[in-house]
């Protein structure tokens, strides 16, 4: 009879393989999206300069309302929000959406300089938002299907950690031994090291990831209990989630919102918060609701507090405090350590550092389970041809998937700027460049495909600084804060987690040339020694 | 830049527990140590790497504390784990302890 240990060794190996390269595309696109916002600016180096908030936001909110009402006079909903220091757009930008003269939807999008006037046009790109997101949307499936396959990739994550623990005979021992060059053991040593010691993370990222896709798994639930009809989400977001249903407007117009008022009432309600986000539903209307929010990113706890006024007369309609005080405050709680919004620099280079380690436990992991299924496979020749198409696989989904993402990075730069479709390009040549590195390690043998894959990632990495330098003012050079001078501390990241990256798959292929080298010693000496030519 | 405290209260602490486990100990001592000196080295690393969790909850606190010290926890080990594999003689001088006579 198995042990209990034993079945769940089955179970890791088995849970870890089924969804091993789906999890790692999930994890090493998810630790970019730890740098989004800083991705963002990258790829949009002709960005005027961030608008700085200080004690002026009442002014720079009042100076936005209006714009918006000149845009859109007849907008149902506005929105203004405040930059701070890693906001998705670095100006002030305005969102007003409302119905034109033939009932159809219509928005405007504004972004804006702190002097009211429209910030320069910058470059169509995806950026690094749509980097982030293909981590649970996979861009070329539908979304819920894509939030399923992660939900489920996170759930069989969550049964291989589990498993992995309790297989794990001597855990805490096993956690500081690294045996270098000692083949398959390095393997399993680098895969548990990795592993434990990022441990929390990981329980942490998987978890809290099932609980962000949990609502499109009990999608059923809410048919089963509302019905399936126009007004369903209408209906489930504001029984469930508290979010008041639209009002029609009547035509009875009220002042202007003397925002030095509303943001006042906000600051005596929560004086450590920031007012970064403003919304009002039929603005200029007797019925309009004006809502104050603070900035989701200033705590651990995801949610951004709110206090929600009546706009014709100020008075305080509701306030929401960012506090974990029932279930939904748990989830909020795990939603934003698995973003890390409230990160600051030393933290949020952790938990990209977490994420890596995630992947490099789920690639250790791999070819780990390639490197013991061929002792066992050894005279099955069917089954070890197999094994050989899944190892060269593992090179183009692993190591391929790095030279994509630093494709996405040349498009940015590369792509001329009319290009029709731009933002969808840059996608699409990450896709491209990864299935030709796919298609590339299924004509190499492993070793070769490691070796040259790994060697061309870090080419690729190193040289996106230099591509910077050249394609835009915005380089190394330029952005390093040095004495006397300021710099851009964010582009400067960049290029320089760009470099990190670059030597550290250098590092990596350098080993696997290193072990070629010594295998191919071996082999000679094998050949030309008088024992074994007997 | 309170977690550099409590990251150098990790380092020794993470190398204590190391030292207290019979193949470290061969690895860097080249012997086995006695079992007093072992489970010396134990308690001090637990609780070397205890202060260095309580001390982030204090100076963060105590939830964005538990996410500082799992951060420290895991920088520390990597140059820990560093150490032992690349130097590992050079792990002694992480935690100082008398030595004891062979039991």
């Amino acid at each position: 009879m198995e042990t209990l240990r034993q079945s769940m060794s089955w179970m890791h190996t088995w849970t870890g393989l089924l969804f091993g390269w789906v999890l790692y595309f999930m994890f090493v696109t998810g630790s970019a999206g730890y740098y989004d916002a800083e991705l963002d600016r990258w790829m949009k180096p002709e960005a005027a300069a961030p608008v700085e908030v200080g004690d002026d936001s009442v002014e720079l909110l009042e100076m936005a309302l209006g714009r918006a009402a000149e845009e859109m006079p007849t907008a149902t909903q506005l929105s203004v929000t405040l930059p701070y220091e890693r906001s998705f757009s670095p100006q002030v930008r305005v969102f007003a959406s409302g119905e034109n003269e033939n009932g159809e939807r219509i928005s405007k999008d504004l972004e804006l300089l702190a002097d009211g006037s429209d910030a320069p046009k910058v470059r169509e790109t995806s950026g690094g938002q749509a980097l982030y997101r293909l981590h649970w949307t996979f861009h070329y499936i539908p979304r819920v299907l894509g939030e399923y396959l992660a939900g489920l990739a996170a759930v069989f994550m969550f049964a291989a950690i589990i498993s992995g623990i309790i297989t794990h005979k001597k855990i805490f021992a096993d956690f500081f031994t690294l045996r270098l060059g000692k083949g398959q053991r390095t393997w399993l040593d680098s895969h548990n090291v990795i592993s434990v010691m990022t441990l929390p993370f990981q329980i942490m990222i998987t978890f809290s990831g099932i609980l962000l896709v949990v609502t499109t798994f009990f999608l059923p639930i809410f048919v089963a209990q509302y019905g399936y009809d126009e007004n369903t989400t209408e209906t489930v977001t504001s029984e469930v989630f508290g979010v008041r249903p639209p009002v029609e407007r009547i035509g009875e117009p009220i002042e202007p919102l003397n925002m030095g008022v509303l943001t006042a009432e906000f600051q005596t309600q929560f004086p450590d918060e920031r007012v970064s986000f403003i919304q009002v539903t039929n603005p200029g209307d007797i019925t309009s609701v004006a809502r104050v929010y603070g900035n989701i990113s200033d705590g651990i706890v995801r949610v951004s507090p709110y206090v929600e006024f009546e706009a014709a007369t100020g008075e305080v309609l509701s306030v929401k405090p960012r506090t974990v005080t029932n279930s939904d405050g748990v989830i909020n709680v795990l939603e934003g350590l698995h973003e890390g919004l409230f990160a600051g620099p030393i933290l949020r280079v952790l938990f990209f550092v977490s994420g890596l380690m995630g992947a490099g436990m789920i690639a250790t992991g791999l070819v780990l389970w390639t490197k013991k299924r061929r002792q066992k496979l050894r005279g099955n020749a069917q089954a070890e041809r197999n094994l050989i198409i899944i190892e060269r696989l593992n090179v183009g989904m692993v190591a391929g998937l790095s030279i994509g993402i630093a494709g996405y990075f040349y498009a940015n730069r590369l792509l001329p700027l009319d290009t029709l479709g731009r933002a969808d390009w840059e996608l699409h040549i990450l896709f491209l460049t990864w299935l030709f590195f796919i298609l590339h390690s299924l004509v190499r043998s492993p070793r070769n495909g490691w070796i040259e894959q790994l060697w061309l990632a870090a080419l690729a990495f190193a040289l996106l600084p230099i591509l910077n330098a050249i394609t835009t003012d915005l380089h190394l050079g330029n952005t390093l804060p040095l004495p006397g001078r300021d710099g851009n501390l964010m582009m400067a990241g960049v290029d320089l987690w760009f470099l990190i990256i670059g030597m550290g798959f250098a590092g990596a292929a350098r080993i696997a040339s290193r072990k070629q080298q010594g295998s191919q010693s071996k082999n000679q000496t094998a050949v030309t020694s008088p024992v074994a030519a007997e | 830049m309170s977690w550099i405290l409590a990251f150098l209260f990790a380092i020794p602490g993470f190398a204590g527990i190391c030292l207290s486990m019979l193949k470290h100990q061969r690895k860097v001592f080249g012997r086995v140590l006695p079992e007093k000196q072992s489970r010396l080295y134990l308690r001090l690393g637990f609780g070397l790497v205890s202060a260095s969790i309580l001390w982030t909850m204090i100076a963060y606190g105590w939830s964005r504390g538990l996410v500082v010290s799992c951060g420290v926890a895991m920088l520390a080990s990597v140059f820990v784990i560093l150490l032992l594999t690349l130097c590992p003689t050079m792990t002694r001088f992480l935690i100082f302890l008398p030595r004891h006579k062979a039991e």
